[in-house]
């Protein structure tokens, strides 16, 4: 039954309105801007944690990434099925200050990461949904859950939903890894992921060439580093969802458990605006326990190149006082443009003499905070001029300081 | 006493493979290939199992350094309570319609907002109250473009049924101990309780009511003992279940 109101209800409704202007916007968002990163995102209880107008390096990539359900089938139906939609009923993580949404930046294996995420309870779940965005382009979505609803052994198929907007919402195709080459699916589709070789995905701005690889999620609760992989077989029951955007089939999940991601109506998907609906596949046995945990995920990989970074310490060398020697902090006592680490020429003659073994023997074993001179002779940064800094020091002589992004 | 479900026909999600390849038209190999997990062997067959000894809930990546937390501890609870006002101030404006208190009757939860917030611009400024009404058994959508309603739609509850709210769980879990209660079993009396809304295996999946899945466990990472179909509609517990039994 569908009520269409009068302009008397109309008017009433905007004087009742009125009382309700001074209420924030329901998302929790702050923007946040983070190496090359821009985003927004909201927690709600029909999208979960919710990428949003996400780009990188000035490019957008997404107007959203979001969650909006995980469905659970129990075997022979003695126990469920379920649908948990994530975000309603959020709890505290006890490593982000008891917060209940998880923002922290780290390094793994040198690489730079952010990481953003919620908890949440559903009946006996207890899940942590998360994104991590890495300094070179890479988000992993990723699901982890723990719990029992019933002790029998069940399946989760957790679904995100990536509204690619590559350079804007136009123009987009999904392409598939057929062997000879990623090739276009020109209308609307539901597909193994197993059906691309080794599960290669990609969406791609046909006018610009920006694109998205979708690929299966990292394989253990290591971001890989090397030290842990996951054989792609895993992800042999996921699913790929191809989808045309409309705004009518954005309203979060309402279909229950027993339907797959709807709105296969054949349309042309080929340069529009693309949807891609990402189902995993998460099995928990339930002997395993009600502690263990498992994940599963999806990972997009931009083709931008990040800018270069050649010591790796999280400063690009055009923002880097020593683009050859890493130091994060980037000390530079004598505000010279150069590092300390890279910077023995201390008195600025452009060459590392012994006239600085002179200056910095001058100052030896003192705070860097005593003097202007011993600032910029703490080359190592320890806060005390000592012999490690004659030693920096001798293997700089006869050499000029630098190279620096900062200086000529 | 506590009687085993019937259980149904074993019923699997299909994965449909309904790949239209031959309206495929294939292109060049890209120059850039996409990066993949190396292919070996996994210790786990579903490979999904994580070695947790010595680490907390919930995962940190094994081996990171520099960690430097951003999160805002209070910034969540602060928008849920705007998010919460927010609904009260809606309903406000919903229930002073006529034919949303008729659709609703005399019974029915705390509804969701949600909110539309997508590029779709017709969409954008909407916003939908969902209830559920115990009394006509139905999903009623309210539909607010800004603070003014704009619809109001009726759904059957076989149909479509939002989330179960807290308040629903907290009254579920009050009959369910009831229903333990009377018939002798003391043991729920000193369990914990959660509750996820109930499902049906076949069709669509919604209960003709509205049906609270509860369970009862003894700590939080201790498996379920006792369960019970908690129907809010009728306030009766439809069946019950101890695991192992």
């Amino acid at each position: 039954m569908i009520s269409i109101p009068s302009w008397r209800e109309h008017l009433r409704d905007a004087m009742l309105g009125l009382l309700v202007t001074v209420v924030a916007p329901a998302a929790v968002a702050a923007p946040v801007a983070w190496q090359g990163w821009t985003f927004d995102y909201s927690v709600t209880s029909n999208e979960g944690l919710k990428l949003r107008d996400v780009t990188f390096q000035g490019r957008t990539l997404l107007a959203s990434l979001s969650f909006p359900v995980m469905r659970v089938f129990y075997d022979n139906n003695v126990c469920g099925p379920f649908v948990d939609r994530l975000g309603g009923t959020v709890q505290p993580i006890p490593w982000a200050g008891n917060a209940t949404l998880a923002q922290r930046e780290f390094t793994l294996a040198g690489k730079l990461w952010y990481e953003i995420g919620i908890r949440d309870e559903i009946g006996e779940y207890d899940l942590y949904q998360v994104y991590y965005l890495s300094a070179d382009g890479t988000i992993d979505a990723h699901i982890f859950s723990r719990g029992l609803e019933c002790v029998i052994d069940h399946v989760h198929y957790p679904n995100w939903r990536i509204d690619a907007d590559l350079d804007g919402p136009t123009d987009d195709q999904i392409l598939r890894d057929d062997g000879a080459g990623f090739g276009v699916l020109a209308t609307e589709f539901d597909a193994d992921a197993s059906s691309a070789v080794d599960h290669a995905w990609r969406i791609r701005d046909v006018t610009t060439g920006l694109q998205l690889d979708v690929l299966p999620g990292f394989a253990d609760f290591s971001i890989p580093d090397g030290s842990s992989t996951f054989p792609v077989a895993g992800y042999d029951n996921h699913t790929v969802f191809g989808r045309r955007f409309r705004g009518s089939e954005n309203a979060g999940w309402t279909f229950g458990p027993n339907t797959q991601v709807p709105y296969n109506n054949g349309e042309d998907i080929d340069a529009r605006d693309v949807v891609l609906w990402y189902e995993g596949y998460l099995p928990h046995s339930a002997a395993e326990g009600t502690a263990l945990w498992h994940s599963t995920g999806v990972r997009l990989v931009s083709n931008l190149v990040p800018p270069p970074d050649a010591d790796s310490d999280g400063v690009t060398d055009a923002n880097d006082n020593c683009t050859l020697v890493a130091n994060p902090a980037q000390l530079d006592g004598d505000s010279d443009g150069y590092g300390n680490i890279c910077d023995a020429d201390l008195n600025n003659s452009g060459t590392v003499t012994t006239a600085d073994f002179a200056i910095l023997r001058s100052v030896l074993n003192q705070s860097s905070s005593a003097s202007a001179t011993a600032a910029a002779a703490d080359l190592n940064g320890s806060g005390t001029v000592t012999t490690a800094d004659f030693a920096i020091l001798r293997n700089q002589l006869n050499t000029a300081p630098g190279p620096s992004g900062l200086a000529p | 006493m506590h009687r085993e479900p019937t259980p149904a026909r074993t019923w699997r999600p299909q994965l449909a493979i309904t790949v239209l390849a031959s309206l495929a038209v294939t292109l060049p190999a890209s120059a850039q290939s996409p990066v993949v997990p190396a292919d070996v062997a996994a210790a786990h067959p579903t490979g999904h199992v994580h070695d947790h000894a010595d680490q907390t809930w919930p995962p940190q990546p094994r081996g990171l350094r520099n960690a430097v937390t951003l999160s805002t501890p209070g910034s969540a609870e602060r928008a849920a309570q705007l998010q919460s006002r927010k609904v009260t101030e809606r309903e406000r404006v919903a229930l002073a319609r006529p034919e949303v208190r008729t659709l609703l009757g005399r019974r029915y939860n705390r509804p969701d907002l949600v909110e539309s917030g997508g590029k779709d611009a017709a969409e954008a400024n909407t916003s939908r109250l969902v209830y559920f009404s115990y009394e006509n058994n139905a999903t009623v959508e309210v539909t607010l473009d800004r603070a003014a309603v704009r619809g109001v739609r009726q759904i059957p509850a076989t149909d479509y049924q939002p989330d179960v709210t807290d308040g629903e769980i907290t009254e579920a879990e009050g009959l369910a101990r009831s229903y333990f209660n009377a018939r002798g079993v003391e043991r729920v009396s000193v369990l914990q309780a959660n509750g996820i809304l109930a499902y049906v295996a076949e069709g669509k999946g919604f209960y003709p009511t509205r049906v609270i899945y509860m369970t009862f466990r003894a700590a939080d990472e201790a498996a379920p003992e006792f369960a019970a179909w908690v129907d809010l509609t009728t306030r009766r517990v439809l069946r019950s279940r101890e695991e192992g039994s």
